[in-house]
């Protein structure tokens, strides 16, 4: 226990910078770069959870709450938008029966 | 303020008329509750506390800017009424969504906390990628709506990011303590410009700012089209006003880091638009690469960021936003429920239909920027902001990007005065429709007479 | 060492409770609840799906809608928790605000009931 406090406690803010900055640039990455349409839904959600990962961070650092009430803003957000992103899914499917985004190229510029 | 406790309450009001299955009520609610909405949000005016623990300002800018979103959804739950003739089932929920959209664009123009920011954008756009979808058996409209909810996520992360970068470096998310820091730190970290980067992709993103664009012509024209009205006026508005208050009581001192690249984007933006939709065969997406090159315009007072720009950016969008309700009005008195909408379905327009071809040539000519209409003076306020601050090159820029526009804007009026090969029949059309149509002559008209009514309100 | 001791007075309490509610619960159904005994009510109870056989099944739609709407109602408890650790600060006024938060939540729950999104058939 006491070796866990004591390496937790050599922990600066900014190996939860680059921890986050990692997380985040994967889920960037994914996005770009997948193209099964849930799994891209699962980098946009790992996109923010290391916003959260780093708010929770700084706002530990700074000594300001207010930093952790807008990680709840967020989590709720996003639970919003994984109930439409589901659905929208579940529309798409139930028309064309399969979650591959190359499906979908009717429109084109 | 209390327009937002009330908006809310008729969101919920037309979702429960809706399920209760009064289809008579529907209309009649949503359009009194608007005006009773736009009337409350006018007696706000000499309002200038911060309420609700300082996270809205509810000062002129944001009154005006809500005003106007108030009129363009009014004027487009008529447009609705007469697209959703036929069809009765989920409409009380469509207005619903659109009443919550607007919910989401007052947050938007009144936020003193970038919490209240992403709470409003999410607002906004969690309904509208519900909207985007909102015929469930159209393919090309589920694929609009899995783009833009991809996308819009997407960015909200970049914003994100933003947002807690900025909060990690100066310890608030409120807007005037913000600025505070900005104004009393000699070297600003590093950190502080990577997060103004990231909210100005975000926001790049969510107004379909060139290089972020490239979702919006498919989603324009994949969404149904009384939907693709409201993503080019109300959304656009909502996020161009947004994107100023923040830039200008944040980041104004700050230029420097932010400047080329906004610069660059908005050049981009305006020759990019403009050149593509020269190049369209179909009337959507030509007039969604149209309002890729508007957002290009509004980005210009952004850019110049002096005491001009507020009212600049406001009348241009007013004008702007009048003109592209009435031509997407036309639209959809031509067009039924289809997607495709080829630009020589235009053909023949005139001879049988004086007040659609009427509302045609005045928003076009408004679109293109041609005296005395509105349109051209909104154009005249954004170069007069620009060269105020010296921002030469952008101004020869932009009005190079407007001599293509009108162009591309005067191919639906070519095609609606040819009468070869029969002309078109004339098109039935309802009391709320012609009243849309002549609301939006009429206003472009007032206002490129009378550019002083509105051009000075948002102070 | 005794006044450590009574602060665990109250967790005690609270064990007394959740065990009294389960123990309680367990036996108000036993013995209100209809009991028929057939071998398709001895299997193992895994959410309607049949336990055994092929793990990659098609999910039913209905499952989805379901779930959708309990993560929605679910995750909205997550404002409580800076509610209640301020709980005494916010006093009356804080009540009276989450029970105006509880009630939109109502409003969207009877919405759902309304447009039959619990309708199973």
């Amino acid at each position: 226990m006491e070796n866990i406090t004591q390496f937790t406690g050599a922990l600066t803010i900014n190996h939860y910078l680059f921890l986050s900055s990692v997380l985040f640039s994967i889920g960037v990455m994914g996005v770009l770069l997948r193209r099964n349409f849930i799994i891209i839904f699962m980098c946009v959600e790992l996109m923010l959870n290391a916003v959260n990962i780093l708010l929770a961070a700084f706002s530990r650092y700074n000594g300001n709450q207010s930093g952790q009430v807008f990680v709840f803003f967020i989590m709720v957000v996003a639970a919003a938008e994984v109930a439409v992103g589901l659905a929208i899914l579940v529309m798409i499917f139930r028309n064309i029966r399969t979650t591959d985004i190359n499906a979908l190229k009717n429109l084109k510029w | 303020m209390t327009t937002l406790i009330f908006l809310s309450l008729l969101g919920f009001l037309v979702l429960f008329i809706g399920a209760f299955d009064y289809k008579k009520l529907i209309l009649p609610t949503v359009i009194i509750g608007l005006i009773v909405a736009f009337f409350l949000n006018a007696m706000d005016w000499e309002l200038t506390a911060t309420s609700f623990y300082g996270m809205i300002d509810y000062n002129h800018y944001a009154v005006s800017f809500t005003g106007l979103m108030i009129v363009s959804v009014l004027l487009l739950m008529l447009v609705a009424s007469y697209h959703f003739r036929n069809e009765g089932s989920h409409i009380a929920d469509i207005y619903a969504l659109m009443i919550f959209t607007l919910i989401g664009g007052l947050l938007m123009t009144s936020f003193s906390n970038l919490v209240m920011l992403f709470i409003g954008i999410e607002i906004l756009s969690i309904a509208l990628y519900i909207l985007a979808g909102s015929r469930r058996l159209n393919i090309a409209s589920n694929e609009a709506s899995l783009k833009y909810f991809l996308m819009g996520a997407f960015a909200s992360g970049f914003l994100l990011f933003g947002i807690t970068l900025i909060f990690g470096v100066t310890n608030s998310f409120n807007l005037a303590e913000i600025s505070d820091f900005v104004a009393d730190t000699e070297e600003l970290p590093t950190l502080f410009s990577t997060g103004v980067m990231l909210i100005l992709i975000g926001f790049a993103f969510k107004i379909g700012a060139v290089p972020f664009h490239f979702w919006t012509p498919d989603v324009y024209q994949g969404a149904p089209t009384f939907i693709t009205a409201f993503m080019a006026t109300v959304v656009k508005t909502a996020g161009i006003a947004a994107f100023y208050r923040l830039f200008d009581s944040c980041f104004s001192g700050i230029d420097g880091t932010w400047f080329k690249i906004l610069w660059i984007i908005c050049v981009a933006t305006i020759l990019l638009g403009n050149i593509t939709a020269v190049m369209q065969n179909e009337s959507k997406r030509m007039l969604a690469w149209s309002s890729v090159s508007h957002a290009g315009y509004l980005l210009i007072p952004i850019l110049a960021l002096n005491e001009l720009s507020s009212s600049a950016i406001f009348y241009y969008s007013a004008a702007y936003s009048i003109a592209s309700i009435t031509a997407f009005a036309v639209l959809i008195g031509l067009s039924k429920f289809q997607n495709d909408l080829p630009l020589d379905q235009y053909k023949g327009l005139a001879k049988n239909n004086p007040i659609m071809t009427t509302a045609l040539v005045v928003s076009m000519f408004s679109l293109a920027g041609i005296p005395p209409l509105a349109g051209f003076f909104g154009k005249y306020f954004v170069f007069l902001t620009a060269m105020q601050s010296g921002l030469i090159y952008v101004v020869v820029i932009a009005i190079i990007g407007s001599l293509i526009g009108i162009y591309y804007y005067f191919k639906p009026l070519i095609y609606a005065f040819n009468n070869e090969g029969g002309s078109l029949e004339k098109i039935e059309t309802n009391f709320a429709f012609n009243f849309v149509l002549m609301a939006g002559i009429v206003l472009s008209l007032l206002l490129g007479i009378f550019p002083d009514i509105l051009r000075n309100l948002p102070g | 060492m005794n006044g450590s001791t009574s602060e665990y007075l109250p967790m005690l309490i609270q064990s007394v409770f959740a065990l009294g509610f389960v123990a309680m619960v367990l036996i108000i159904t036993h013995l209100i609840g209809p009991s028929r005994k057939s071998a398709k009510k001895l299997e193992n109870f895994e959410c309607g799906v049949e336990a055994k056989g092929n793990a990659r099944l098609p999910f039913s739609v209905k499952y989805f809608l379901t779930a959708i709407l309990f993560v929605l109602f679910d995750v909205e408890v997550i404002f409580f928790y800076p509610w209640a650790t301020n709980f005494k600060e916010f006093g009356m006024d804080g009540l009276l605000s989450m029970a105006l938060f509880v009630a939109l939540f109502l409003l969207g729950f009877l919405y759902l009931r309304k447009k039959q999104a619990f309708k199973w058939e």
